[in-house]
């Protein structure tokens, strides 16, 4: 009876504290669970939840990426401005993905070949990397300096806001892009070799595993990924916004901490993580709904974050 | 010290019900017992670290009601853990004195007085003169227990448990470390002394107390069990000595596969040369910081080093471990914590983690089922005693995650096995079939270099015996010179050096 419990308790430790949550604002604020709140709570989450599979990878190899934020912002904003100059839609998406990419296989060979610190490393590409996308923008946009949105060509809302089956469509690439990350980490022998290596590096060096190889694509994977975020969060806007990842990087890194991944890497998963994004957002949603403001939010995600933490600690507590 | 009725359990799994033992103070209890049976998990009751789930303890004739690490330690119950306790990045006077650090939280501590004190300890106790402001580690395993004996003995006031304190000392290390234990016990000490050779029964022991399956299977003075008794006791029979099966064609006719020359780091090793032929098992004996560990680091990369290295005749010269692996050279090391075990992760990954590209499918899929059968198939037949392969081998007892790793590295094919230490910690009946495995695998053609501080077991595995003092080869010798006392005085630098072969 109980074994069943524990082992989903254990595979997706903030589901509990989801339904919890949903159904604490269901009883508060009335209209939280109808049809076009819960489409608009799923739109909100995919770009979060892109950007957290990236970020999970990274923890899990026990590294950090604090650019994430800012390269889901820079590819929302190459990503409007290439496709607003060339008139083409696609180059422009493509555009934005090559940014993350870049960004991504830049912390990658600073951390894996060159050693660098992953904290110090990454901070200083979300600095540059949020000051370009700042600069572009503003270029861009025609107003020297303020940080401006870059309108997406006309009729690309249209893709963001669709729905199929009444699932958002951003949900649905969201879902797809869970379903191979949880596919390469759990299935290839790479996503073996990256738990052994955030378990003990020197272990995996000693396996002949390449230890600096592993962290390069870690990184490069999880700038793609956040690329992939930057482009689904222009589609879903119709702009790009260099604003748009400031907040992120709390968001990702929460949203992969209370999903139950431990921050010394090796143990975690994928699928937790979508439950962690999914709880944030929700929280958002239901604070939004009762007409609260910004800073409230923060003081309920910090408020998750303590809870969260606890929760797994009482959980691992009585189990080992 | 008592425990009486004492039972615990692990996620269900018993691993004692309703068992007592006595400590005396006066007296050494030599604690035997198979790997898994239960030994660490007393010592980790004993320590307070680990709180039964039934029965009582009781100190000096009164049970303790709440028994805890901090009331342990209070009245000067102190231990050594099989899995060493030091922190790596303070210095070894820090690491001992480390309850002084703690306690004098508010105000400086006196740096100098510090290093004082701690080099004074080492002196007084072991005789040996360390360097105590040298960072825990820089310091060979070896050196590392020394440091660990040094701490629990300074903390120990009344009761003192010693898990395995012996397995990468040296002999000299080990004669000091028994002096010490003599000592302790005329001043009034109870002593348990953990440990796989049952030649130390007889060295430092009052009482033994044998253990299989969790249970005290049988208690005795020392004198009174002889070692096939004892081995009787733990394993249910005695353990035959393992003849190596001699092939017609002799070792020493078959290729060069390892080829060492003039290897030299500048430091701890000092122009090693030798050179192991295919089906050949080379020995390294030599005294704790002898260089032996260094030269093994050195032929496969781990260490910087100058100096010729050919595997099956082919120069390597950019030395990598990934590289080395490739070449076929692969690397037992000595620190299973830091270097081999991935701790949290479950038993078949542990097996299977070099060898993934054997067990993926194709383009890198994973083939699960394949590597369950892999893994547990080798498991298996290195005898270990598990629950379930997804269990993290952090739950197995020390000998059992040893022979995990064995028997990942072992099953593969190699050309050339550096084991250093191969049966640290493993239990009187599975060395036999460890070296049994070794044997296989040198006839299999393999060349193997062994580095073991046990010399009756380096002897009995080599086909010749190199001697290490201070970074260089001092002597050789065939198997048919083998002799313990020459090879000893070699190895502390009395004896006549011979040429390096
Ligand atoms: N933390 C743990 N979780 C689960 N099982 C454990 C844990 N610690 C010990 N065990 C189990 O308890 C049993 C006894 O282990 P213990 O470490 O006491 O053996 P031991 O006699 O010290 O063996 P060795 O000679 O190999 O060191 C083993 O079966 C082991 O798997
Ligand atoms: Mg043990």
């Amino acid at each position: 009876m109980l074994r069943p419990i524990l082992r989903t308790l254990n595979a997706a430790p903030m589901l509990p504290v989801l339904v919890v949550v949903i159904v604490v604002f269901s009883l508060v604020a009335p209209g939280y669970l109808n049809p076009a709140n819960i489409q608009n709570l799923l739109r909100d989450s995919s770009v979060l939840i892109i950007a957290s599979m990236g970020a999970t990878l990274v923890f899990l190899v026990s590294g950090l990426d604090l650019s994430v934020g800012s390269v889901v912002a820079a590819s929302s904003v190459t990503a409007a401005i290439v496709a607003g100059q060339s008139g083409d839609l696609a180059l422009g998406l493509v555009a934005g993905v090559v940014v993350g990419l870049l960004v991504g296989v830049l912390n990658g060979v600073l951390i894996g070949p060159l050693g660098l610190n992953p904290f110090v490393t990454t901070l200083a590409s979300l600095l540059v990397v949020r000051a370009l996308a700042y600069v572009s923008a503003a270029i861009a946009s025609g107003q020297g300096g303020t940080a401006g949105a870059v309108a997406m060509p006309d009729g690309v809302a249209g893709f963001g806001r669709g729905v199929v089956l009444g699932i958002p469509n951003v949900f649905i690439v969201a879902i797809a892009i869970v379903v191979l990350s949880v596919l390469l980490l759990e299935k290839t022998t790479f996503g073996r070799r990256v738990r052994l290596v955030g378990q003990n590096d020197v272990a995996a060096a000693f396996a002949g595993i390449s230890v600096a190889r592993v962290r390069l694509l870690v990184y490069a994977i999880a700038g793609l990924l956040a690329g992939v975020a930057g482009i689904i969060l222009a589609l879903r806007l119709g702009s790009g916004s260099p604003a748009a990842g400031d907040d992120m990087l709390l968001q990702v890194i929460t949203a992969v901490i209370i999903g139950g991944t431990a921050v010394s890497g090796g143990s975690g998963g994928m699928v937790r993580t979508v439950w962690g994004a999914l709880t944030i957002v929700a929280i958002e949603r239901g604070m939004s709904v009762l007409g609260l403001k910004f800073y409230d939010n923060l003081i309920v995600l910090g408020v998750v974050i303590l809870l969260g933490t606890l929760f797994h600690r009482v959980k691992s507590g009585r189990m080992g | 010290m008592r425990l009486r009725g004492i039972s615990k359990s692990f996620d269900g799994t018993t691993v004692f019900s309703g068992l007592d033992l006595d400590l005396r103070a006066g007296e050494v209890l030599v604690l035997l017992g198979e790997n898994g049976a239960g030994k660490s998990t007393i010592k980790n009751i004993l320590s307070g670290i680990v709180a039964p789930d039934a029965g009582t303890i009781e100190f000096d004739g009164q049970a303790e009601a709440s028994w805890s690490q901090s009331r342990a330690a209070e009245l000067g119950v102190a231990a050594i853990h099989q899995e060493l306790s030091l922190f790596p990045n303070l210095s070894v006077a820090e690491n001992v004195l480390i309850r002084e650090l703690s306690r004098s939280s508010v105000g400086p501590v006196s740096r100098r007085r510090l290093v004082r004190e701690a080099a004074a300890l080492f002196r007084d106790l072991l005789g040996v003169d360390l360097d105590v402001t040298r960072p825990v580690e820089s310091l060979s395993l070896g050196q590392r227990q020394v440091v660990e004996i040094v701490k629990a003995v300074r903390m120990a006031s009344s009761v003192l448990i010693l898990d395995e304190p012996t397995t990468s000392l040296s002999m000299h290390d080990r004669e000091q470390l028994f002096r010490v234990i003599g000592r302790l016990r005329a001043e009034g000490f109870a002593i348990v002394h953990v440990t796989h050779f049952l030649d130390e029964v007889a060295a430092v022991g009052d009482r033994v107390a044998i253990m299989r399956d969790g249970a005290i299977v049988a208690q005795a003075a020392a004198g009174e069990l002889s070692a096939a008794q004892i081995e009787q006791h733990m394993i249910g029979r005695e353990v035959a000595a393992v003849a190596r099966e001699r092939a017609n064609d002799r070792p020493a006719e078959g290729p060069v596969a390892l080829e060492v020359a003039g290897l030299d780091d500048g430091e701890r090793v000092r122009d090693v040369s030798f050179s192991v032929r295919r089906g050949e098992i080379l020995g390294l004996a030599g005294l704790t910081g002898a260089g032996r560990t260094e030269v093994l680091h050195a032929i496969v990369g781990l260490r910087p080093a100058l100096g010729d290295v050919a595997v099956a005749g082919v120069p390597y010269r950019a030395r990598r471990l990934a590289e080395s692996k490739r070449r076929g050279l692969v690397l037992v090391s000595e620190d299973r914590r830091l270097e081999q075990a991935f701790l949290q992760r479950p038993i078949a990954e542990n097996v299977t983690a070099p060898w993934l590209s054997r067990v993926f499918r194709r383009g890198g899929w994973l083939d699960r089922r394949r590597e369950r059968a892999f893994a547990g198939a080798l498991v298996d037949e290195f005898d270990v005693r598990y629950d379930s392969l997804d269990s993290p081998i952090a739950s197995l007892s020390g000998g059992n995650q040893q022979k995990v790793i064995l028997a990942r590295w072992i099953s593969s094919d190699p050309e050339v096995v550096l084991l250093d230490e191969p049966t640290k910690g493993i239990d009187v009946g599975a060395r036999a079939q460890i070296q049994e495995r070794v044997f296989r695998l040198a006839a299999r053609g393999a060349a193997i270099v062994v580095v073991s501080s046990d010399l009756p077991e380096l002897m009995s595995l080599s086909d010749r015996i190199l001697v290490m003092q201070r970074g260089r080869v001092t002597a050789a010798f065939a198997r048919e010179e083998f002799d313990p006392a020459a090879i000893l005085r070699a190895a502390s630098g009395a004896g006549e050096s011979g040429a390096a072969a």
